[in-house]
């Protein structure tokens, strides 16, 4: 059994901060590029059913103490265009409920092309 | 709920869904749209050749993520979020067979001095009126919400009489946040003007530029921080016209919660009635138990959606209030915390589907029921 393969784009067509929104599954599949590092993450907000991957790509806060705000992580969160929840692209995880995942799927770049893998083939 | 039960429902909602929605939240594609129905000395101030008036909106409390809207409602032809009403209806009907759709427009900020609060009140009436409300209300799903000046109750009375009778409107919009109990004296004509019409009264938060967003403990540092606490200024008001006896003055009033949430709705009645047994003698214009005109006058949006721990905690507390026509569904289109009403049909307790979702809001803005096929996209 083999797995199914998507064309995302040409290499160039997606820089480092992008995303691409490929049609596959029922919500469609969101690929993005982080610091050129290519991560497939489902279009479909475990919260409240949001198309996830229109969010914003951005960047967090992080405090040690009360009233000591740092911004981290630029270009690695996703903040859900609805509600605001934040999600680490490279794993799917949100930031407030490590447990709640966003389904992820395996990015292969072949020659200058990138390749979406999804489901086997049947 | 077995996996099978739990996705034949979602499709059965989901070619089925019909639902009033009680806060949908319009807003003119430019302030240019309000120029002409701006009253003078106010056009001429607001809209002269200087600073234009929608740059000196000063607002508290602004979000963290910089925006207000949920980032799809972005009309695709530009504009502002829930600018353009085909596009808002395209995107309320993407989720739902919408029924009809309560407009509150917030663009006119609270202003201090409260003629000025008038001309810009009156200036998005007309303009609701003569824009979403008919030529471009072609479902004929959208009513609207008269916006008044909440610190001046004979100039909200004087706008309110200018659209009496225009069935357009369903409801008068009141500022919870206005620093005053609302119960108070001066504000009864408010209430008798809008019984004597057959218009609702809405108490929506909205934030302006000045002292506003006032909790119990004083004004918050953070938008979260006032954000979650909503409920306690909707709360104290309905407690307001419950003891000055507002709901046992005007019978017909009825009173929409908007927007403040309600998992506190049912322990507030359990306490305004222990109180009011205890308690009754110093008012005693108070003349039934306060549970009594809650019921029966007042309504409680759904949305923010409370996000209980366990699905049995929310049936119980929606249950407790203890009356099934309590609860109205609502959006909050176009704003970054909308409810989805796929999701809160998924999340409401059967038995309650579709009172909340529909039949509780045409009683109560006096809807008439319509066939869903003559508003389909």
């Amino acid at each position: 059994m083999s797995k199914r393969r998507v064309v995302v784009a040409h290499v160039d067509e997606l820089a480092p901060g992008d995303v691409k929104i490929v049609p596959e599954g029922k919500f469609g599949v969101g690929v993005f590029n982080v610091g050129g590092e290519y991560f497939a993450l489902t279009n479909y907000c475990p919260h409240r059913g949001a198309p996830l991957c229109r969010g914003k790509v951005t960047g967090m806060t992080e405090a040690t103490d009360p009233y000591e705000c740092a911004w981290v992580r630029e270009g690695e969160i996703l903040r859900c265009p609805w509600h605001g929840w934040e999600f680490a692209i490279k794993s799917g995880t949100t930031v407030t409920e490590p447990k709640r995942q966003v389904k992820m799927y395996p990015v292969i770049v072949e020659g200058d092309t990138i390749l979406l893998e999804t489901g086997d083939v049947r | 709920m077995t996996i099978a039960q739990a996705s034949s429902e979602r499709s059965e909602a989901e070619t089925r869904l019909e639902v009033v929605d009680a806060d949908v939240h319009p807003i003119w594609r430019s302030i240019e749209e309000l120029r002409e129905f701006t009253p003078e000395p106010w056009r001429t101030r607001d809209f002269g050749e200087f600073e234009p008036a929608s740059k000196r909106v000063v607002q508290l409390y602004p979000s963290p993520h910089g925006h207000g809207a949920r980032l799809d409602s972005l009309p695709p032809d530009g504009g502002p979020a829930a600018s353009d009403p085909e596009f808002t209806a395209k995107q309320l009907f993407e989720r739902a067979g919408v029924t009809y759709a309560i407009l509150i427009p917030l663009g006119p900020r609270p202003q201090v001095n409260p003629e000025h609060d008038l001309a810009n009140c009156m200036a998005c009436n007309t303009w609701l009126a003569e824009t979403w409300l008919s030529k471009e209300n072609h479902r004929d799903i959208y009513r609207g919400s008269l916006r008044v000046p909440t610190a001046d109750p004979e100039l909200a009375v004087r706008e309110i009489e200018r659209w009496a009778g225009d069935a357009r409107f369903v409801q008068v919009m009141l500022d919870p946040g206005h620093q005053t109990p609302l119960g108070w004296p001066q504000f009864h004509k408010v209430y008798e003007a809008a019984e004597r019409h057959g218009l609702a009264v809405a108490f929506h938060p909205i934030k302006a530029s000045g002292i506003r967003f006032l909790t119990p403990a004083g004004f918050p540092s953070y938008f979260l921080d006032q954000h979650a606490q909503l409920s306690h200024i909707v709360a104290a008001q309905l407690t307001s016209l419950v003891f000055e006896g507002v709901f046992d003055k005007f019978p017909d009033l009825r009173v929409a919660a908007v927007e403040g949430g309600f998992g506190w709705a049912a322990p507030l009645i359990w306490r305004l009635d222990r109180n009011w047994k205890a308690l009754r003698s110093e008012v005693p214009w108070v003349r039934r138990p306060p549970s009594e005109y809650i019921r029966e006058q007042v309504r409680f949006t759904t949305q923010p959606f409370e996000e209980a721990e366990k699905p049995a905690h929310l049936d119980a507390t929606m249950s407790l209030v203890g009356s099934e026509k309590f609860f109205l569904f609502a959006t909050d289109y176009p704003h970054w915390d909308a409810d989805d009403p796929q999701w809160i049909f998924r999340h409401l307790p059967k038995q309650l589907r579709s009172g909340i979702l529909r039949d509780n809001a045409l009683e109560f803005y006096r809807l008439p029921a319509r066939d869903q096929a003559a508003v389909d996209v």
